[in-house]
């Protein structure tokens, strides 16, 4: 079930940026749902079994992407590794989880930058760097609600290894 | 050791790395390659509430044919805007029309669009892909029925372009992507070359896929304007307008 609903997801994440609204720049900056998700999936694991799933989120990016197979894997994967705790036994919600997004996505955008150092020939400028902020803020304003449902609904609870009946 | 090996994965490109990753793409574009969630999709007319199975049918059948004209007459009028544009050609060159799926690229930081033709139609990597005109960008990953398209904007693009004056002269130099604005660096300006804001920027004859002259964009501003075999740093605006129309024609090798 929940890998169903991770790929209905994924396929929604990757119609995103061609569905983004003019209004205030969001089309120029669309929310980032890839990195959203591997953040959200860490949160919620009592350990680091999100760690794969991000992975998998971030080689199907990869796959939408010019970047190479690889890139966007190692970033969320790295993400979803940091924000995992060990024995974690209640989720992060409401604001924490909020600004918890914010820092994982606008980390997951720096990481990107440096890590396409090796591979790309140009290196990183401050517009590409400064590219991180608009689109870290509208994903965590415009994923809110989505993260809300799934918080409700525990439908992603079973990929991370936490009960469906556990506190949410 | 997971991430560490991913962190390779792009330098190192094992064999099968193209497959999977053109698989899994594949999948996850599906819809938009099936007409749902593209970029084109129109917004639905809603149905008034008394209206028969049969009247339903023939307006979808309707509203299919209208598409079908309006595409067939966007691709000739295509076609004769890239015929004006290389007029020094004896003939056209054998064009596919495609229509763009995805607009944007998953990396925020990347430029390129899908459009639903791949190596089925003979699509291959390096072909160029026009708008009338106007050079969208270069075929880079190419599956079965779908191809990913590098924008000349994006920052790994670089073509070898020339820009023309209004005088008729010929300045060649290295286009890179990256921006809204695009470098234009060690443009040659030999003895009498004078390039001004607004001068047109051409594809050159330096790839045997990309025909000379298709439109690239126009000289936004000059600098570094010296003496005679000065080399001139310019600033080009792209002239592709992905907004215009979702079709497009892909610029077939000769047979």
């Amino acid at each position: 079930m929940g890998a169903v609903v991770l790929l209905l997801l994924a396929t929604f994440a990757a119609a995103l940026p061609d569905h983004a609204p003019r209004t205030l720049g969001i089309a120029s900056h669309p929310p980032d749902l890839f990195a959203a998700l591997a953040v959200f999936l860490a949160l919620r694991a009592p350990g680091y079994a999100a760690v794969p799933w991000a992975i998998a989120l971030g080689a199907s990016k990869d796959a939408l992407s010019l970047d190479p197979l690889g890139s966007h894997a190692f970033v969320l994967g790295t993400i979803a590794f940091l924000h995992s705790r060990p024995g974690r036994t209640i989720p992060v919600t409401g604001v924490v989880r909020a600004l918890a997004l914010l820092g994982g996505v606008l980390l997951a955008h720096l990481l990107y930058v440096v890590r396409m150092v090796p591979v790309a020939r140009e290196g990183p400028t401050l517009a590409s760097i400064g590219a991180g902020f608009p689109t870290a803020l509208w994903t965590v304003l415009l994923t809110w609600p989505l993260f809300s449902v799934l918080e409700r609904t525990r439908a992603l609870d079973g990929l991370v290894g936490r009960r469906r009946d556990a506190a949410a | 050791v997971v991430l560490v090996a991913l962190f390779a994965l792009p330098v190192l490109r094992p064999r099968g790395f193209p497959g999977f990753e053109g698989w899994l793409g594949a999948t996850l574009d599906w819809p938009a390659r099936s007409g749902v969630g593209g970029p084109s999709a129109a917004p639905e007319e809603t149905p008034p509430l008394a209206r028969t199975s049969r009247e339903r049918e023939l307006e979808a059948i309707n509203a299919r044919l209208r598409e079908e004209n309006l595409a067939s007459r966007d691709e000739a009028s295509q076609r004769a805007r890239l015929g004006a544009t290389l007029p020094h050609l004896a003939r056209l060159p054998r064009c596919l029309p495609a229509r763009i799926v995805r607009a944007h690229d998953a990396s925020i930081l990347r430029r390129s669009v899908v459009i639903d033709v791949g190596t089925a139609d003979g699509v291959r990597e390096g072909l160029a892909v026009v708008q009338g005109g106007v050079l969208v960008g270069i075929v880079r990953q190419v599956r079965a029925h779908d191809a990913r398209v590098m924008l000349v904007t994006d920052r790994a693009s670089r073509l070898e372009v020339a820009v023309r004056t209004v005088e008729g002269e010929r300045a060649v130099g290295y286009l890179s992507g990256g921006g809204d604005l695009l470098p234009l660096r060690h443009v040659r300006a030999r003895d009498g070359v004078v390039v001004r804001p607004g001068d047109a920027v051409v594809t050159s004859n330096a790839d045997e896929y990309v025909p000379a002259g298709l439109v690239v964009g126009r000289v936004a501003a000059v600098s570094g304007t010296g003496g005679p075999d000065a080399f001139l740093d310019v600033t080009v605006g792209p002239l592709l307008d992905l907004e215009r129309s979702t079709a497009a024609l892909v610029v077939m090798p000769p047979e």
